[in-house]
């Protein structure tokens, strides 16, 4: 009777081990695939190699001299007369209400806080954690609190000195919600 | 005669003179080197971004020669807070601010006085870098002979050694076989890769002049001669050819499997012919655990059958999240941008890397070379080839968008503590039992989506109080088509 129960005991103990046991493949091993027939795309994929093309990749830029439809070109450039250009000529085309306010908030969160800082004083903490070299610049100084929405949509879309354009990065209307949440949140409550 | 002529001349040098000039500049020269490479530190850290040595305006002016047009100490007024001395009317301050596209330049209150004078002096004495000249062809990369491989080899795995010293061999660093955990170090694949590469390392230049502070810590007691580095280029060119050893597991379950099915036949042979161990049950028990065994096996190989949980391949940059979205704390969608409007989550272009890598020139653990290979991919407009991790069988629609937007999974729910892997591991298993499960428990946001209004039934239900909530399975979230078209 005894030895049925030690018996018993090491069969759960072989069992217990083989759970934790892992599969002996090594971490760059994918493994054994069963009738994957359907399991790869015949077209390409967005992101997979492609041979047709010399730089082998399946994501083409639009042909030249053309544009993609909906796509408006941006016509003021990285320059400090660019910049001055645009705040005069670009109109926010959003309402001031909470929720675009709180899009706003959300998208400077993802973009902008890790530099600029959540109380947009520049102190990020990239740069406050010495990673970054360059202290970025405050929104809340004299010259930015009279910029009109546009100066900071322009800056987001181009870029200005070492900031590079996020333009590519965010979409325009949450660049306007951005700066909707700067001119009306940040710069409101600068002691936040 | 001529020796009374020279020896003379001897006795009158000022032997005791030169030695004790001989031990000051012995004692000075180290001193002015290590302020010049102080200077250099701070301003590489401080100023290179906007002023670039001989390289004519940047964002801010050629400061070569600066010395000469304009006064130390207003240089060091105007380092440490330019605007106060704009604003405070200084005319030079305010020639020059406006000459610069009224840019202004950082105050730098951090800076002590000694510490810019450092950098002055480190402009000052700064010259263009003499063209370095090597006795050996520098672009040689192929065509070595057998015996420069041979001895090249030999060196790097630390048995012949150095002449100048340096006793850790070179592989204990630059792995010749794939690692489980991440070495920041390159691998000898990444040196052979990096060294064939036409606009690649000058290996020579490298070796002789550390580019990072890491690599100046990690190669302080090598200093190989022209020869040495020949071998070891000669040594690289051959394992690009080769390429990194495949990696082994130690195959636990496969010995196991093969241990019990050896044992359950002794025990079958001695249960029915041999009969030398007279205990039936240790046959039995045998027989029993090795079944079991062999279930086990065989049930868990087949359920990872096209399943790659636990993935983790090496990526050809060595990108660490756990650097930039943990320790830098950048969120994943500033560089996924497109997760929350795409089907796919978005693989980093070069652009967006260099959003902060125009600036960010050295990491902390890997110096420059892994950042390098961005430069080099940005220049050549080869895109970077990164491996993909979670893949989903083509059979499966899966978009981000839907997930990410309408249903605000959180990244890490399906994801994993990305935050904290250097190396991106596969996380769930992305099996058709996972997605079901997770549409089984998940609550939509059925309210609060305007959506949702044309769900008759539910709305009722939800009305009258018979359900307080609904699934994503019952708003169709489990039907095969909602996957499977």
């Amino acid at each position: 009777m005894k030895s049925i129960r030690i018996l018993f005991n090491l069969l759960i103990a072989c069992v217990f081990a083989l759970v934790i046991v892992s599969c002996d493949r090594t971490r760059n091993d994918k493994g054994y695939e069963y009738f994957p027939d359907m399991a790869h795309s015949l077209a390409f994929e967005t992101y997979s190699p492609n041979a047709v093309f010399a730089d082998s990749s399946t994501m083409r830029l639009p042909a030249s001299n053309t544009i993609p439809r909906e796509m408006i070109p941006y016509a003021f450039e990285n320059t400090p007369e660019g910049r001055a250009k645009a705040a005069v000529s670009l109109v926010n085309p959003l309402e001031v209400n909470d929720e675009n306010i709180n899009q706003g908030k959300a998208m400077y969160d993802i973009f902008c806080s890790q530099c600029h800082g959540t109380a947009g004083d520049g102190n990020g903490y990239l740069f406050t954690s010495g990673r970054y070299a360059i202290k970025p610049a405050s929104l809340l100084t004299e010259k930015m609190l009279a910029a009109p929405d546009a100066d900071i949509f322009h800056v987001i879309t181009a870029g200005y000195q070492v900031m590079a354009p996020h333009g590519d990065l965010i979409r325009p209307d949450d660049r306007w919600k951005i700066a909707l949440f700067v001119k009306h949140e940040l710069q409101n409550n600068p002691a936040k | 005669m001529s020796q009374r002529l020279i020896n003379p001349v001897y006795k009158q040098f000022p032997v005791r003179q030169i030695w004790l000039f001989c031990t000051i500049l012995m004692l000075l020269a180290p001193e002015h080197a290590r302020a010049q490479s102080e200077g250099k530190k701070l301003f590489e850290k401080n100023c290179s971004v906007c002023h670039k040595l001989g390289g004519g305006k940047l964002v801010g002016p050629e400061l070569v020669g600066i010395t000469q047009i304009r006064d130390r100490e207003w240089l060091v007024k105007f380092i440490h807070d330019s605007k106060a001395l704009i604003e405070s009317g200084d005319p030079l301050a305010v020639q020059v601010f406006e000459e610069n596209n009224k840019i202004p330049m950082q105050a730098f209150p951090n800076l002590s006085d000694s510490e810019v004078n450092a950098i002055i002096d480190y402009i000052d004495a700064w010259e263009p870098e003499a063209e370095k000249t090597f006795t050996v062809d520098v672009n040689q990369k192929t065509g070595f002979t057998h015996t420069e491989i041979l001895r090249g080899e030999r060196m790097f795995y630390g048995l012949i050694p150095f002449e100048n010293g340096g006793k850790t061999a070179c592989n204990s660093c630059h792995n010749t076989v794939i690692s489980d955990t991440l070495n920041w170090s390159p691998s000898a694949a990444d040196l052979a890769q990096s060294f064939m590469d036409p606009n690649g390392m000058n290996i020579y230049a490298s070796m002789a002049e550390p580019g990072s502070e890491v690599m100046t810590k990690a190669h302080a007691e090598y200093k190989l001669t022209e020869q040495e580095v020949y071998n070891i280029a000669a040594y690289l060119s051959e394992f690009g050819h080769k390429g990194m050893e495949k990696q082994r597991s130690f195959p636990e379950r496969r010995i196991l499997f093969i241990v019990f099915a050896v044992l359950m036949t002794l025990a079958l042979i001695d249960l029915i012919f041999t009969r030398i161990v007279k205990y039936r049950f240790i046959h039995t028990g045998i027989l029993l655990i090795g079944i079991a065994v062999h279930l086990n096996i065989a049930v868990v190989e087949a359920q990872n059958l096209s399943r790659t949980k636990d993935y983790a391949p090496d990526q050809p940059i060595k990108f660490s999240h756990k650097i930039h979205a943990g320790d830098n704390q950048t969120d994943c969608r500033y560089c996924h941008s497109i997760a929350d409007y795409s089907k796919s989550a978005g693989i980093p272009s070069n652009d967006v890397c260099m959003k902060c890598h125009n600036v960010v020139l050295s990491g902390r653990n890997s110096g420059k070379f892994e950042i390098n290979k961005i430069y080099r991919a940005d220049k050549s407009g080869k895109p970077v080839e990164w491996i993909r991790v979670y893949t989903l069988p083509d059979h499966a629609f899966f978009s981000h968008s839907q997930h990410v937007n309408a249903g605000q999974i959180e990244c890490e729910t399906c994801h994993g503590p990305v935050a904290e892997m250097d190396i991106l591991k596969q996380y769930t298993d992305l099996s058709m039992g996972w997605c079901v499960n997770c549409h089984r428990d998940t609550k939509v946001n059925f309210q609060g989506n305007h959506f949702y209004k044309s769900y008759k039934e539910l709305n009722d239900m939800l009305q009258s109080g018979r359900i307080d909530s609904v699934t994503v399975e019952q708003v169709g979230g489990i039907d095969c088509s909602k996957c499977h078209y």
